[in-house]
């Protein structure tokens, strides 16, 4: 028996999208810049296809723009800053997919002042951001739901922060979110975030690799491949198509065409409670405002490199936050210490990570063998 | 079918005495063992081997069997011909058109006349053949200290004829100097502390103690293609492999937290000297470098040797990292070596081992922990693998390998 519980990490694809995969593959295999009737039609289809999303997501479609993922939809927004005539100020969590924060490193040798925000227990003090603005930044860069341990923050009440300080200041400061662990999987409106723009990727919600969304209302957005000025010239290069419509299948699958809550939610959010009333381990997670899909706990003093090898042997696929090793720290190590967790704890992290296909057996096992191996080798 | 030409050029092998026959077959048969499945013949005069290989083998191959084969100082392609100063002269034509020779720099002719029947002293050879080369590279000067391009004409029972000569890894003929237990880590140090003991001849048998769970199976992959790298200087080697996850957790719970990493060497020890009684080795082989980390000073080194009654050499012992990283990187271990899979987990480390142990305090400690029954359980159920001279794996799963499925694994050329 295998459980599969690393859905943080990637999902199986749904079997409606990769039947709309092969659809979209075979009926519109034309190329949607050409001119004669196939291409038109596949034209026609990406459109319909934007407008759906943008419908589910509940925005102007002329913001949507799609991507190869989460990381290049977070890189074309972080690389634009690169066209500004002299480098300013840009905000940035210490908690981000290294998408952004490797890109910051790129900001930082350009010239740019790259400013980090802490995240104790994995949350930003809105307090602490109003601190840091300044009339230099130009850019604030944070996470809406965190990877390695689900705690969501409160973007609203982050951007409104910013939306003052753009008044105070009287020029446009950009707040963008990598939204990728949210979308269909915590109830949100874009729209009310009221952020600049935001990333999702496919793969996180059964669609398939290699595609995702990039919302962006920026309107002279500087793309990373100019190519041949498709997706209005924000990221060039042939669309590919049948992964575009395979990802809304795979959207609405999740979330219905009328709501931005997965139907699944309240389901999920119980397995998690069940595992955070069950677990004998030390709970990582948040208490309050977290995303159900993802619980981290640690099995400190214990290496978790270990711990979910002996778990792999048992057929349960998680997460370990840290590797067991000298030469290399895994990145969930230094995510969990740059949110104050001891070291020991960050040493011990184990995420497992949930879908709208888990099922209460599933949890329940997985319970029980952690259980079991926790008492049996740690304690 | 033709074949191809390879002068060998011995060091260390040509100064031995009436043993030196010894020392050459297994330096023969060593390079040979590298050659199959391809036809060679094998001349010698004093201090050369000549290979006559047929071309099918390609040079990658004759490549890896010289330059891996402990014993060749040097080796190089070359062409033969008569002992006639005109043939000699029309090769030498034929020779630098086939050359790295160009017009640019400088260059020497360097002869060596064995036969010393020959009409022309080298000097007379050497000035000759200058004025050859000056015919196709007109703009060539002579340098005879510093040359760009040399090149070697050898007058013995026929004229050998070459433009390059490559390094060999000198030392002596694997098999010549008997068999040690070596014990393989996955770190950077036991690797280069086999090589140097095969490189003096020296047969080699691997050990590797694994924990599973405790240690991840990409731990023992790595270390397996450790082994594999090495094989070709170790002429082919065997890892064993040696399930030690019972006895860690036994020494963790029936030991002083800071004496483990002692325990666990002294287990260790005791575990390859009863490998070491049944494979017939008489040493044991490890990568020890005096103070490098805790369980390597004086005093727990003083410890290690009480543990068994077997020679414990540690070729690396004076030497320093940098040093060691060196050899690493020339064998072409050392991208292996730093892979980040641990061989042993954090839990059996302590944060302050003991570096000054007691000795006698410490082997009445290994006493009072009864392992001695899990130790025999472990050799017990010690799992092999064979590793050709070339560096691939036997594997049993097959039908029995025939030699002319051996490829090749790419290794570093000097």
């Amino acid at each position: 028996m295998e459980y599969y519980l690393d859905n943080a990490a990637t999902t199986k694809i749904s079997e409606s999208a990769l039947k709309a995969y092969i659809d979209t593959a075979t009926t519109y295999f034309a190329n949607p810049s050409t001119n004669y009737k196939a291409g038109q039609n596949a034209k026609l289809k990406l459109e319909e296809t934007r407008d759906e999303i943008a419908k589910i997501l509940d925005v102007s479609s002329n913001y949507i723009y799609f991507t190869s993922g989460g990381s290049e939809s977070n890189s074309i927004i972080l690389s634009s800053l690169l066209w500004n005539n002299s480098p300013g100020e840009v905000i940035i969590s210490k908690i981000e997919h290294a998408s952004n924060s490797e890109f910051a490193r790129i900001l930082k040798e350009k010239g740019w002042k790259v400013s980090t925000i802490d995240a104790p227990q994995g949350f930003i003090n809105p307090n602490k951001l109003k601190s840091m603005m300044n009339d230099r930044v130009r850019m604030v860069c944070l996470q809406y739901v965190n990877n390695v341990i689900g705690s969501i923050q409160n973007i609203e009440e982050l951007v409104k922060i910013v939306r003052l300080k753009e008044k105070e200041y009287n020029r446009k400061i950009h707040f963008h979110t990598d939204a990728v662990q949210a979308l269909a999987k915590i109830p949100f409106s874009l729209k009310e975030l009221d952020v600049d723009s935001a990333s999702f990727s496919a793969h996180k919600f059964h669609g398939p690799r290699g595609v995702g969304i990039l919302y962006t209302r920026l309107v002279n957005q500087q793309p990373l491949s100019k190519a041949g000025g498709q997706e209005r010239g924000v990221r060039g290069g042939t669309e590919n198509l049948p992964a575009i419509v395979a990802m809304s299948v795979a959207l609405k699958e999740q979330l219905g065409t009328t709501t931005i809550k997965p139907s699944c939610y309240d389901r999920i959010y119980d397995l998690n409670l069940y595992l955070r009333n069950n677990l004998h381990t030390h709970l990582l997670s948040p208490r309050g405002n977290y995303s159900p899909y993802i619980l981290a706990f640690s099995v400190a003093p214990f290496p978790s490199e270990v711990f979910t090898r002996m778990l792999n042997d048992k057929g349960f696929y998680v997460s370990s936050g840290s590797a067991c090793s000298n030469n290399v720290k895994a990145k969930g190590e230094s995510i969990l210490k740059a949110m104050n967790y001891s070291s020991e704890l960050s040493k011990g992290s184990i995420r497992i990570s949930l879908c709208d296909k888990t099922t209460k057996e599933e949890i329940v096992a997985v319970v029980n063998e952690i259980n079991n191996l926790y008492d049996s080798v740690v304690r | 079918m033709g074949t191809r030409l390879y002068l060998v050029r011995l060091g260390e092998i040509s100064l031995k005495g009436l043993n030196r026959p010894f020392f050459e077959k297994k330096l023969k048969n060593n390079i040979k063992t590298k050659l199959r499945p391809y036809h060679n013949m094998v001349s010698k005069q004093k201090g050369r081997l000549f290979f006559e290989i047929d071309e099918s083998c390609s040079r990658e191959q004759c490549d890896l069997a010289f330059s891996t084969t402990f014993g060749v100082v040097g080796y190089t392609e070359a062409v033969r011909v008569q002992k006639d100063m005109d043939k000699i002269k029309e090769k030498v034509r034929e020779v630098l058109a086939n050359s790295t020779f160009s017009n640019e720099g400088s260059f020497k002719v360097e002869t060596k006349r064995a036969d010393k029947k020959f009409p022309l002293s080298s000097y007379e050879i050497s000035c000759e053949l200058a004025d050859v080369v000056n015919e196709s590279f007109p703009d060539l000067k002579v340098s005879l200290k510093n040359p760009t391009h040399t090149l070697y004409i050898e007058i013995r029972n026929s004229t050998y004829i070459y433009t390059t000569m490559k390094s060999g890894p000198n030392g002596l003929p694997v098999s010549t100097a008997g068999k040690g237990m070596l014990l393989l880590s996955g770190g950077i140090d036991s690797p280069v502390a086999g090589y140097r003991m095969a490189s003096r001849g020296m047969k080699l048998e691997c050990i590797y103690f694994h924990a599973y769970p405790y240690t991840s199976d990409m731990a023992l992959e790595k270390v397996k293609m450790l082994a594999s790298k090495i094989a070709p200087f170790l002429q082919g080697t065997r890892l064993h492999v040696v399930g030690f996850t019972e006895q860690q957790l036994w020494i963790k719970s029936h030991s002083e937290i800071d004496e483990t990493t002692l325990m666990f060497r002294a287990c260790m020890m005791k575990v390859a000297t009863k490998l070491a009684h049944k494979y017939d080795g008489t040493a044991l082989v490890t990568g020890e470098a005096l103070s490098q980390v805790a369980s390597q000073t004086l005093d727990s080194m003083a410890f290690t040797n009480t543990t068994t009654d077997m020679l414990i050499i540690r070729p690396l012992v004076g030497m320093n990292k940098e040093e060691i990283m060196r050899t690493a990187e020339n064998i072409d271990t050392y991208k292996t070596s730093i892979l980040p899979y641990e061989d042993c987990c954090v839990i059996f480390s302590p944060k302050h081992p003991l570096t000054r142990p007691d000795v006698e305090i410490e082997n009445a400690h290994y006493e009072k922990m009864g392992i001695d029954e899990l130790l025999d359980k472990a050799v017990e159920e010690t799992v092999t693998y064979d590793f050709f001279a070339n560096g691939k794996e036997k594997l049993y799963s097959e039908e029995e390998e025939t030699t002319a499925n051996l490829e090749i694994n790419p290794l570093v050329q000097e």
